[in-house]
């Protein structure tokens, strides 16, 4: 008689809906017309490209990740740059993910700072 | 836990199944997002007729459940749960797509009122748990609702922010069609629900279950109402245990029966606790001074904890008595109400009691719906727990509309919060009495009943 854990199978097929759910909405919140903290990776991309292309900068992470705030439009923009990931997170979210700078800082002082 | 393997023709029935009553569950949760997007005037595709015409819409929907649930119910018993379950699922996509096109109240009450709530009855978690009471093998029922339960509770949890995002992104009248694509899968999700038929071959140990299951059906009093209908005979696997041998009887029996009579009691306290929290907690948070975001997140750890709990639940009741579980959880509201009430009021307190609820939520449903099974058997069991769910509709408007009532009156809803707690103490102790055993052969209507 073959046996099985059914409750390993069962949290799974629950964490699969949530996996799909949460997709869906942060894939829905990337179409809202008004711009959103935006996850950039962007490894090929040199800092003064970004700095220069980019709208709203409001962090660094270093190794190619950014935070910017964008709209759908400039999204697709910095993908046509050569971005890998330009990825849309509600506030929140953003927050949560160590988005915490409140206010977008002055392209010149992240360059004169340099990366984190 | 380690028992024998479901066959995957039944793993395809629960994951069915699960999707159903998460996208059923999910989609009528939403409707509260749409009352200021289709009701209030000076918005964009708006329809402008107000709040109060909104509101009378969603109660009629809701009236049309509870009082659709024993009819579909009994619809499921007869021709099988699939067909409800895909009549439910057309009727539901019929409201929500004539919704977006009824701009008056009247039609309005038609659609989003009167189609959205039959749809519902027949498309929703309560008739797939009845369907996995009744075609699930007997040691994987409890499990299996439990399953369902949480998954219900995870649509309430995830198509919510899904369904605001829709509506933020593409505007209210897209947000209700992507709903209606979705509750457009379910009859054919339903096609699942079928019961494995008579020469189906079937991996797990469930095959011989029903092979002789069918063969008792054959061989027994209902043999002469299944007329060579294949699919209603299905319907009928491990169903064996039922002694009344029509729906009349059926009827009879548990309207006759003390024990049904506590059910639903405990039922209608479920009901009012349940409405009467979602409804009126943010309103009573604001008042005591807390912010509409601490009152959001109470909400959704009220929906996050209510899978971990109807998962848990489900669990319980496959390996403890249901009338106990029923009165530790009733009990247990009790308590955390009463807590809430008496400690002093912070947003931890507001949070705390959020979580505790979540995990008692619906927790009552698996033991509930077991418990039907238990003392009458499966085979009206879809018909039988439709009562009962239409005394947690009674009981559900009623806290509402006793809530805003008093509220009214007395300016406060600590009366309302104090009665939620005698409530829940009459719930647990009704409980105790409940005969956990089949209910004796009866003689027929007939004869007696």
């Amino acid at each position: 008689m073959r046996v099985h854990q059914p409750h390993l199978r069962a949290i799974s097929l629950l964490l699969l809906f949530s996996a799909v759910g949460f997709g869906l909405w942060l894939w829905l919140q990337s179409q809202r017309e008004e711009p959103l903290p935006t996850l950039i990776w962007a490894p090929n991309l040199e800092d003064a490209v970004v700095l220069e292309r980019a709208p709203l900068i409001l962090d660094r992470l270093g190794g190619g990740w950014w935070w910017v705030e964008a709209t759908p439009f400039e999204r697709e923009k910095l993908r046509g740059l050569g971005a890998h990931l330009a990825l849309a997170v509600p506030q929140p979210v953003a927050r949560m993910a160590g988005c915490t700078a409140e206010l977008p800082r002055d392209p010149q002082e992240i360059e004169r700072l340099g990366p984190p | 836990m380690k028992s024998p393997a479901l066959s995957s023709r039944l793993w395809l029935l629960l994951v069915a199944g699960c999707i159903i009553g998460l996208l059923a569950f999910g989609v009528r949760s939403s409707f509260g997002l749409f009352v200021d997007p289709i009701s209030q005037p000076n918005r964009p595709d708006s329809f402008g007729f107000g709040r109060e015409a909104f509101a009378m819409a969603l109660a009629i929907q809701n009236l049309a459940w509870g009082i659709g649930q024993p009819v579909a119910g009994a619809l499921a018993d007869r021709f099988g749960p699939w067909r409800v379950v895909a009549g439910g699922g057309v009727l539901f996509t019929l409201g929500l797509v004539l919704m977006t096109l009824t701009s008056d109240p009247l039609h309005f009450n038609i659609t989003a009122g009167l189609l959205i709530g039959i749809g519902m009855s027949g498309a929703g978690h309560n008739t797939v748990l009845a369907a996995f009471g009744q075609l699930m093998p007997p040691e994987r029922r409890a499990w299996a609702m439990g399953l369902g339960t949480a998954t219900a509770s995870l649509g309430q949890f995830l198509v919510v922010p899904i369904g605001q995002a829709f509506i933020d992104a593409y505007g209210w009248i897209w947000a209700v069609l992507a709903m209606a694509i979705a509750i457009a899968t379910t009859p054919l999700l339903a096609l699942a629900l079928r019961a494995p038929q008579k020469n189906e071959p079937t991996d797990g140990p469930h095959s011989e279950k029903i092979s002789s299951a069918n063969a008792s059906v054959a061989q027994g009093s209902h043999a002469s109402a299944d007329k060579g209908a294949s699919d209603e005979s299905n319907a009928r696997v491990a169903n064996t245990t039922s002694t009344a041998t029509s729906l009349r009887h059926a009827l009879g029996q548990a309207f006759g029966y003390d024990s049904y009579w506590l059910l639903l009691a405990g039922f209608f306290v479920c009901g009012f606790q349940l409405a009467f929290v979602t409804v009126h907690l943010p309103p009573y948070l604001n008042d005591v001074g807390l912010t509409a975001s601490v009152a959001s997140w109470s909400i959704a750890l009220i929906g996050l904890f209510n899978v971990v709990g109807g998962y848990m639940s489900g669990t319980f009741s496959g390996r403890m008595s249901r009338r106990l579980l029923l009165f530790w959880i009733y009990l247990a509201r009790a308590a955390v109400t009463a807590g809430f009430m008496l400690l002093p009021m912070s947003p931890a307190t507001a949070l705390a009691f959020g979580a505790a609820m979540g995990l008692l939520w619906l927790s009552t449903v698996p033991p509930t719906v077991q418990l039907v099974g238990v003392m009458f058997g499966n085979r009206y069991l879809s018909t039988l727990f439709g009562f009962v769910f239409l005394s947690h509709q009674v009981g559900a408007f009623v806290g509402v509309w006793l809530g805003g009532r008093i509220y009214a009156e007395t300016g406060s809803y600590n009366w309302v919060w104090w009665m939620s707690v005698v409530l829940a103490l009459f719930a647990a102790l009704v409980h105790l009495p409940i005969r956990e055993t089949l209910y004796a052969r009866a003689p027929a209507p007939s004869a007696g009943h």
